[in-house]
């Protein structure tokens, strides 16, 4: 049985070109891990592994057994080792390493794949539906239960008529997920095709997306977007450089959390053709394209900056940015008097851009505000929303409600001319970064206490 | 011999001459039956007419006989009429000219027996009869002169046939035939009686029917004839080529060649006198006739009569059924017809007193003939074909009047009256401040009308019917016409007999006439759609009316004797067509609207015609409006069980106009269009009581559409949509049924369905899906057409295995700009036209899903958010700008958010023409987004592989920004038709063919 599990999951990782911890290496590894990992990394990865067949050692890992002796424990529970796996799990190793995680991120990337690898190839049998997540674009996404390993998943259910080709095809793309692997891009664990739809078995993140924990907590403190600013660039980062993918989606509803305080980025396009095959796609009051791209004209991974920048802007004023809130909006928004907002926010955002306007144009009374009194807001046309994006100046934040790091770091993400925006690699070292680096924050505990949740890490740490 | 054994013969040959005189009648009144109103490309009339003219042949034979037994010094001059030689010309399909000549010249057919090939030819061509004429006549001489002899030997196999379908013909049976005693009856024909050798004896008919048909130089004087006969044949074939003529036999020469009729525009008698008939051009339709096969096979006579019906393309029911009703002046004759030199352009100078009429059945008779018609006959107007002798004819007793026809071209002469029909097309006034007014009632135009391409006479469109047939007309003279015109005021109730009910006649105009001639669909579409309806409603109801008038049988209308002017009252009344908008009170186009010029003096007759046309139309309204109670139910949810006759059309005909007459039909019982702007307006007799009964109908009429749920069988998932699915299912055949996920509790849903459903059963059309019904009883909402069996074009521009060559491209496109100019003249708007919904059968396209854009109200299937709009994939390339930018992200979408229009119709229209051109949508790797802004910015996607300017131009047309700069379909479908798609086929290196290449080898 073993044996047979054993062959059948190299053979998948082969497949995968995905490489999993042997018991012999698993050896090396954790005597290299010993150095580094505390007490609490060792009880944290107790808890983090959930799954209830790991008799040895799991949910009763002890504060004083030493680190080496749980990686034994683990590794035991892991097939027998062969050359073969070993060199697999070199190359694991080699890209974990390149990923300059710390001993936390290491830890719960191999704990992940781990579990992962126990649970194989999934089939719709063995899910078991235990709530809905919610509806994003294109499908409606479940949390669901793999009953044989008890893990916890989200599974994304697309709705596809197509033809078994097509299916295929997409099934193939959807496998270049099982080689992102890093801290900030959401876990994968297989995807297949039943009864006229695509699922995607994700990752659960207990938090859910940042649309809606921004939904809950009305607007994100800049120390707190300072962490996600983190996560989002080092994950856009992590796609280009070892995948040489752009995320084309980058949206505060893209961005998911959970209670151990982990960002990771999701729904970025993998698969051309499940983009092509996509039913319907939706256009909201909201849109997070760059100008470049809407203009139709070549785009690269700096529209995924210009995404980021404009989320950010939303997350920290509570709303979407286009069309700018008036000063006196942005000055309740915050609850200051609106002279206290500077008056650059004001020149920059309201008056320009309402003098730029096509006169009998009052974006910012039919957009997203209700009417007071009235039967509730017209929608603005997408056209006009999307010509806005194009033509008129970016969005700002208000100064003096945010640190000029911040603004700056936003402005520097939300130039209109691709070229003159910064790179990824600019903003990794951009000062807001770097001081968002250095900060205490307990994001974990941020989300937890905005969603309710129990937290699963007893103190907060950093990302 | 004994005196009173003598006249005992004498006697007794002239009853049995009488007899077989009697039975020459009903044959040859048969025979002209078959030839005007039967497809006769078709095998079974083939046969039939082939029967009968054998069978023609042996009575006269036997006339012949029975009258040799007398001795020819003892022949009475009674007996001496008997055989008929005008009865026989008319049987072979002689032009009335060279019958009148001949029988003038006292040619008796014994004469005509003798008479040697050259003879005849000689003779034929003095007369200016054509080739195919002459060698009929020499065939059909031949047969009877070899059947006399063959008789006499009691062999009596021989066929015996000409195929008069080959050429047209003339004369009109059902005339009693002219009792001309030929005093110069050759005495020997007696002498020849008896055994006679005939030099040409065909047991091969074929053989012989090549050779007999053959037609030789005319070389003598055809004064003169000699009694030697026969040494000339057989012909041989080369001899026929250096004859410059073409063995006749061959069936697609024969048919074609001898068609080019005379086409006096008018037909001026002159008793006794005649003119050489000129001979115009051929029609370019008669390139297009079907070879005929023999066929051995004979019919009984009534099966014939259905079958061909069935098997007639609607437009030739049509005519026949104009035809038929048309009053036959009782005794006309062939010498009555009038035929002009077309070339020489002089006239006879009896002056048909209603030239309208004549003009009117002219083109009628041009236009397509009946349903026992072959589409040789009614493509190739001429002298001869038109000169119907319809078996109809003879048990109605009611005839055709004999009238050439007359090409379209034609100018009026001098001292005659003037009748040109305007060639009407579809004219929108584009600048609204501008006044223009109605050419026949002076009322302003509001909106829209049409024009005439020829004098640029703008009229409503319900006064289009009934404005003047002036087209060409100096202005001087026009306001005579005019002046004319209205001094017969449209509203004189004349008390007339019922039959005249029937009477209705239509007039095609000179557009439809055109269409005829050249008789491909392709061009059908390229005219205005709206000149057809009249026509086709016309058609329409009078297929209906026949029916009647079998029961009622109408009694002819009075006639003049032979003797007299036979125009008066030749020409039939002519009814109004049945005209929806001015239901009373309609004048009757022809008598009114033909124009006589100042100085000509119209007889009395043409006013009691004036008269009696009028009361015609009054009652033929009131008829009608039975009538259309009749047709709706026949055609509507149950056409496929409606009568045979109604469902040939509509199954065997591929034209526009089926679909079109019964849409004319349906749009007058529609009560959603009471509300047009332009028909009110243009309407300014409209009677009130028309609205009552139109809105009467209105329940009856969703209820005929309505399927009970239950008789479907629902059967595969073929779709999904943004409205619901699709589904294959049986209901008497094969349909594809669309199930709405309307809620079910949302009146204004179910209320706006219901309208949809009474705009789809307006829709027909070669190119539209059949719409067959609906479920409108809830929780079930479905729609029922007929089944679109081939590949979508979307699938077909992308398989790389299809060769789309820019002929076939262009043709894809017309078609499609066809029915979509249809729909819209129909005042629907498609809202959703894109590749998907458009089908490809055999290379016909079929264009689906119309009008449900605002049914369903962009509904989803999945999830929906309310700030978000569920974009289908593939829908925004196809949405016009003004469209484009005004969507919402909002679900709750109602169909007044999205302006759609014709414009916008014809903005999609344009990128599926980007599609044919390229193989994919524009923007097709863009995100939504930038295909919203982009499009709302007005940028188009070029189609950088395409460097025909031609096709880019219709492309950056269509795509226009400004709505109203766009092309209507009318103007596409003329543009597409401009394409230079030869030069694109040839060359390989044609951009388009680079492109469809290159990508298929990546």
């Amino acid at each position: 049985m073993a044996d047979a599990k054993a062959a059948k999951r190299k053979r998948d990782l082969n497949k995968l070109g995905l490489t999993i911890a042997t018991p012999a290496d698993e050896k090396n590894a954790a005597g290299k891990s010993d150095t580094s990992t505390t007490k609490q990394e060792v009880k944290e990865q107790a808890t983090e592994v959930v799954v209830p067949r790991k008799k040895v050692g799991k949910g009763t890992a002890q504060p004083s057994s030493s680190s080496s002796a749980k990686g034994q424990q683990r590794v035991s529970v892991v097939i027998k080792q062969t050359a073969e796996q070993k060199s697999n799990y070199d190359a694991l190793q080699k890209k974990l390493e390149e990923l300059e995680l710390d001993d936390q991120q290491r830890k719960r990337l191999e704990a992940f794949l781990t579990q992962k690898e126990q649970v194989g190839e999934l089939n719709a049998e063995d899910l078991e539906k235990l709530g809905e997540l919610g509806a994003g674009n294109g499908g409606v996404v479940t949390k669901v239960k793999h009953k044989p390993s008890g893990l916890i998943m989200a599974r994304k259910l697309i709705h596809l008529e197509i033809k078994p080709a097509i299916r295929n095809q997409i099934i193939r793309e959807l496998k270049v997920l099982h080689e992102c692997n890093s801290p900030h891009i959401v876990g994968f664990y297989g995807a297949f095709y039943s009864d006229g739809e695509i699922s995607i078995c994700m990752e659960y993140m207990d938090g859910g997306s940042l649309d809606l924990i921004l939904k809950k907590a009305g607007k994100i403190h800049e120390k707190i977007l300072g962490k996600i600013s983190i996560a989002v660039l080092k994950g856009l980062t992590y796609l280009r450089e070892k995948h040489q993918i752009m995320h084309r989606d980058v949206k505060p509803s893209n961005i998911l959390v959970n209670s151990r305080g982990e960002i990771k980025l999701c729904d970025f396009g993998v698969s051309g053709q499940l983009i092509d095959s996509m039913a319907n796609s939706f256009v909201g009051t909201r849109s997070y394209m760059s100008p470049e791209r809407l203009q139709g004209t070549h785009y690269s991974v700096q529209s995924d900056i210009w995404s980021m920048g404009l989320s950010l802007v939303e997350m920290a004023v509570g709303r979407y940015p286009i069309p700018p809130p008036e000063p006196k909006d942005m000055a309740a928004i915050f609850d200051v008097p609106p002279e206290s907002l500077d008056p650059d926010y004001a020149a920059s955002s309201s008056s320009p851009s309402q003098a730029g306007r096509p006169a009998g144009r009052p974006l910012s009374n039919t957009f997203n505000v209700p009417h007071p009194g009235g039967d509730g807001p017209r929608p603005m046309a997408i056209f006009e929303l999307l010509d806005y994006i194009v033509n008129e100046s970016p969005p700002k934040l208000p100064r003096k409600i945010f640190t000029d790091k911040f603004i700056d770091f936003v402005d520097k993400c939300l130039v209109k001319n691709p070229a003159e925006r910064a790179d990824l690699k600019q903003l990794m070292v951009h000062p807001f970064i770097k001081r968002s680096e250095s900060e205490d924050v307990d994001f974990a505990g941020w989300v937890c206490k905005t969603m309710n949740l129990q937290p699963r890490t007893p103190t907060h740490t950093t990302v | 011999m004994g005196t009173e054994e003598r006249e005992e013969a004498v006697k007794k040959a002239l009853e049995s001459c009488k007899t077989l005189q009697s039975m020459i009648d009903i044959s040859a009144s048969n025979l002209n039956g078959l030839r005007t109103m039967c497809e006769t490309s078709h095998d079974l009339t083939q046969t039939e007419i082939r029967t009968l003219e054998g069978k023609l042949v042996k009575l006269f034979s036997k006339q012949l006989q029975a009258k040799n037994k007398v001795p020819e010094e003892q022949r009475t001059s009674e007996l001496q009429r008997y055989p008929s030689v005008k009865q026989w010309l008319e049987v072979v399909d002689i032009q009335p000219v060279a019958i009148r000549g001949i029988e003038n010249k006292k040619i008796s057919l014994e004469d005509l027996l003798k008479m040697t090939k050259v003879e005849i030819v000689s003779l034929m061509s003095y007369y200016g009869a054509e080739e195919g004429e002459t060698i009929r006549l020499l065939s059909a001489v031949n047969h009877l002169r070899t059947f006399t002899e063959l008789q006499c030997k009691g062999d009596s196999t021989t066929d015996l046939y000409w195929e008069s379908w080959a050429g047209g013909f003339s004369g009109s049976p059902n005339t009693p035939p002219k009792r001309t005693s030929t005093s110069s009856m050759p005495a020997d024909f007696g002498d020849r009686d008896p055994p006679q050798t005939p030099t040409l004896r065909t047991p091969d008919r074929r053989a012989s029917d090549t050779r007999d048909r053959t037609l030789y130089p005319s070389t003598g004087d055809s004064e003169t004839y000699i009694s030697e006969d026969d040494e000339e044949f057989p012909l041989s074939p080369s001899f026929l080529t250096n004859a410059g003529m073409t063995p006749p036999s061959t069936p697609t020469i024969l048919t074609r060649r001898p068609t080019p009729p005379a086409t006096p525009p008018l037909r001026v008698i002159q008793k006794g006198k005649m003119k050489t008939p000129g001979t115009p051009p051929p029609s370019k339709s008669n390139l297009q006739l079907p070879e005929y096969q023999l066929n051995p096979l004979t019919r009984s006579r009534s099966h014939e009569a259905q079958l061909t019906h069935r098997t007639t393309n609607k437009i030739e029911d049509y005519n026949v059924l104009v035809g038929g009703t048309l009053p036959k002046r009782g005794k006309s004759k062939p010498s009555n017809l009038e035929i002009q030199d077309s070339m020489g352009g002089s006239w006879e100078t009896g002056l048909q007193n209603s030239k309208g009429v004549s003009e009117s059945e002219n083109r009628l008779n041009t236009r397509h003939s009946s349903p026992l018609t072959s589409p040789v006959r009614s493509s190739s107007p001429g002298p001869y074909w038109n000169n119907p002798t319809a078996e109809d004819y003879t048990s109605r007793s009611a005839t055709l009047p004999v009238m050439p026809p007359r090409s379209p071209g034609a100018r009026v002469g001098r001292s005659m009256g003037h009748s040109i029909n305007h060639s009407t097309c579809q004219w929108v006034k584009n600048q609204f401040w501008m006044t223009q007014t109605c050419f026949y009632c002076n009322k302003a135009i509001m909106f829209k009308g049409v024009k005439c391409k020829d004098c640029k006479v703008k009229c409503h469109h319900k006064c289009a019917q009934r404005a003047p047939p002036s087209c060409g007309l100096p202005p001087d003279l026009e306001k005579v016409f005019r002046d004319t015109l209205q001094g017969h005021s449209p509203d004189l109730n004349t008390d007339i007999h019922p039959n005249k009910v029937h009477r209705t006649s239509s007039e095609p105009s000179c557009a439809e006439l055109r269409v005829n001639q050249n008789q491909t669909v392709d061009q059908v579409g390229s005219i205005g759609a709206w000149t057809h309806n009249a026509a086709d409603y016309k058609y329409r109801t009078w297929s209906h009316k026949e029916k009647v008038r079998d029961q009622m049988q109408v009694p002819p209308f009075p006639h003049g004797d032979s003797s007299s002017n036979p125009s008066s009252t030749t020409s039939s009344t002519p009814s109004s067509p049945f005209q929806p908008s001015s239901s009373d009170s309609q004048p009757s186009p022809m008598t009114r609207q033909a124009f006589r010029f100042p100085d000509v003096t119209s007889s009395l007759s043409g006013s009691e015609v004036d008269s009696q046309g009028r009361g015609d139309i009054i009652l033929d309204c009131k008829h009608l409006t039975d009538t259309v109670d009749t047709v709706k139910s026949e055609d509507t949810v149950k056409s496929e069980e409606s009568q045979g006759s109604d469902k040939t059309e509509i199954a065997d005909s591929d034209t526009l106009k089926t679909l079109q007459q019964v849409d004319s039909i349906d749009s007058d019982v529609d009560p959603m269009e009471r509300s047009w702007p332009t028909r009110q307006n243009s309407d300014p007799q409209e009677p009130p009581r028309r609205n009552d009964w139109r809105w009467h109908q209105r329940s009856s009429v969703l209820s005929e559409w309505d399927i009970p749920y239950e008789e479907l069988e629902i059967q595969d998932l073929i779709g999904a949509g943004r409205f619901g699915r699709v589904f294959k299912g049986k209901w008497h055949g094969d349909v594809a049924i669309k199930v709405f996920n309307i809620e079910t509790d949302n009146d204004l849903q179910l209320a706006s369905f219901k309208t949809e459903v009474s705009m789809f059963r307006k829709t027909r059309h070669e190119n539209l899906v059949l719409f067959m019904g609906a479920c409108m009883k809830l929780p079930h909402l479905a729609i029922v057409t007929s089944l679109c069996k081939g590949k979508t074009l979307y699938d077909t521009v992308r398989d790389r295995r299809e060769t789309l060559n820019m002929s076939r491209i262009v043709n894809i496109a017309t078609q499609i700009a066809q029915g979509m100019g249809y729909l819209h003249a129909r005042e629907i708007l498609h809202k959703d036209l894109k590749s998907k919904n458009i089908f490809l059968e055999n290379g016909k396209v079929v264009i689906t899903d119309f009008g449900l854009f605002s049914v369903t109200k962009l509904i989803q299937y999945g999830e929906r958010k309310d700030d978000t709009l569920a974009i289908p994939p593939g829908w925004l390339p196809y949405l016009a700008p003004e469209v484009i930018t005004s969507l919402r992200a909002t679900s709750q979408y109602t169909d007044s958010d999205l302006p759609f229009s014709q414009a916008s119709d014809v903005y999609a229209f344009g990128t599926v023409w980007y599609e044919l051109l390229v193989g994919d949508l524009p923007f097709k790797t863009q995100p939504a987004e930038s295909i919203i802004w982009q499009v709302g910015k007005g940028l188009r996607q070029s189609p950088s592989n395409v460097q025909s300017r031609d096709a880019k131009d219709i492309l950056m047309q269509c795509w226009k920004t400004q709505p109203d700069k766009r092309p209507q379909f009318s103007h596409l479908t003329q543009t597409l038709d401009r394409l230079p798609r030869k030069r694109l086929t040839r060359s390989p290196s044609t951009p388009l063919h680079l492109s469809r290449s290159a990508e298929s080898i990546i």
